[in-house]
């Protein structure tokens, strides 16, 4: 009788979860976006190679963000902002911006992992060909980095999904928050969850199947 | 013809090179020679402009080398590295074309170009493996190809002999020996006695980061009973028996 009542409800509440399902999938891409592209950049410009004034700077943007929940940095996006720089933003960008910021230190660490665990020899041999700085990240570091940072921002993507849940905060109509108030007027507290469960589980692990056959691809031992 | 002038080197307050004063003919072989720790590669590394940070000068032929744009400077001088440094992304051919492609040569030119270098070297048969599938004598000789295809004046070699053994010493020296018949300068360092004999030209002797004797064979110059003549016959053991390891 429960379980036929839970899969009616199911039924009825599809259409609102894959709303908010739509809606985590924007927010994420967008974070991601701006996670991975500035921590490209950042990533580059901290490496040993390209040492500067700016690596100060970078590794203190990296030690805020690493100390400081992801929960707490959506809150001060969303509320501080405006009061503090008269900067009003929407659920849906300020979720963006803020785990795209999160997203940019934790990719930007990676990065410059993977390029300060290319052998100097490298840089040294494409300088002696007459290989121009971009040249050389471009012809001979990238290749070898994306192979070994590809799991680290496999896990990174994995973890921004997951942490879009935490913008239901802000009031953003993702899927958790969907839930949420799904659950509420239903008073059925297993159904949404357990759909949502499905849901952001089927995501990652998508994800993560299409991260191992890039993975396989990429694989010239060495 | 490469001039070095007054030489030195100091990294992280370590003097590595003082005051080097040598020259490396056209078309010739020179050798610089001395124990570990001497500053031979230091020398070669500031000669290819590995390091930077020297001060005195090095010029090829009336320009300085720093003055050089990298393209050009590539095109002037090869470098072999004692480790190869061969790119492990790419198979033995393109590790070979692609510096071609991005000093400028279109890719058709390049791909003939490579196999010609590689055919040169008697590693042609490997243009399709990786660096790690290759054996330390095959990646040495693919690295050489590679710095032989931007068409350098001189050849540079760091310890070219370190990771060989007698058989393909001897293979070695006699690449290099008909390299330089074909008009390309090689400088190289080494401390391995057989390699130096038998490509005996021009030889310095470098010791605490100073050039101690210079010989040039070619030229008929007797040994001095010096350095060099107690390197050839006994090695390197009797130069440095002097030092105390205990």
């Amino acid at each position: 009788m429960l379980i036929a009542k839970i899969f009616a409800n199911i039924f009825q509440i599809w259409p609102l979860l894959l709303h908010g399902l739509l809606m985590t999938i924007t927010v994420s891409f967008g974070a991601l976006l701006i996670g991975i592209i500035g921590g490209i950049l950042l990533g580059i410009a901290a490496c040993q190679r390209f040492k500067s004034k700016l690596t100060l700077v970078i590794s203190g943007y990296v030690l805020i963000i690493r100390g400081t929940p992801v929960y707490v940095q959506v809150l001060m996006v969303y509320y501080a902002l405006p009061e503090l720089f008269g900067i009003n933003l929407s659920p849906t960008s300020a979720g963006i911006v803020a785990l795209g910021c999160c997203s940019i230190a934790y990719v930007s660490e990676v990065i410059r992992g993977g390029i300060n665990a290319v052998p100097i020899g490298q840089w040294q041999a494409a300088a002696i060909l007459g290989y121009s700085s971009l040249q050389t990240l471009w012809y001979t570091i990238v290749p070898q980095v994306i192979k070994t940072v590809l799991p680290a921002l496999i896990n990174e993507i994995v973890a921004v999904l997951k942490d879009s849940s935490i913008l239901s905060a802000i009031g953003l109509m993702e899927l958790t928050k969907v839930a949420m108030n799904v659950s509420a007027r239903t008073l059925d507290p297993i159904g949404a969850y357990a759909v949502i469960t499905v849901m952001y589980f089927v995501l990652t692990s998508g994800i993560t199947l299409i991260a191992k056959i890039i993975e396989k691809k990429l694989a010239v031992e060495t | 013809m490469i001039t070095i002038n007054k030489l030195s080197l100091q990294l992280q307050g370590v003097q590595i090179l003082k005051e080097v004063n040598a020259i490396l003919p056209k078309g010739r072989i020179v050798a610089f020679i001395g124990a570990s720790g001497a500053g031979k590669t230091s020398l070669l590394n500031c000669i290819a402009q590995v390091y930077t940070q020297y001060t005195g000068s090095v010029f090829l032929h009336d320009q300085d080398v720093r003055q050089l744009s990298a393209k050009q400077r590539a095109q002037a001088i090869g470098f072999v590295f004692q480790q190869c440094h061969l790119f492990p992304h790419l198979n033995v051919l393109d590790n070979c074309m692609q510096p071609q492609v991005v000093n400028g040569v279109v890719l058709v030119v390049a791909h003939a170009h490579a196999l010609e270098k590689l055919e040169m070297l008697h590693v042609v048969d490997l243009a399709c493996l990786y660096p790690y599938q290759l054996s330390g004598g095959q990646q040495q000789r693919v690295a050489i190809a590679r710095a032989l295809c931007l068409r350098p004046q001189i050849l540079l070699l760091d310890e070219p002999s370190a990771a060989l053994d007698p058989q393909n010493t001897k293979i070695l020296a006699l690449l290099l020996c008909g390299l330089n018949a074909t008009g390309v300068a090689i400088g190289l360092c080494s401390h391995d006695v057989f390699l130096i004999k038998s490509m005996l030209d021009n030889v310095y002797y470098l010791d605490k980061g100073m050039i101690v004797e210079q010989c040039d064979f070619k030229r008929g110059q007797p040994l001095s009973g010096g350095y060099i003549e107690t390197f050839l016959t006994h090695g390197l053991e009797e130069n440095s028996k002097d030092l105390n390891y205990e």
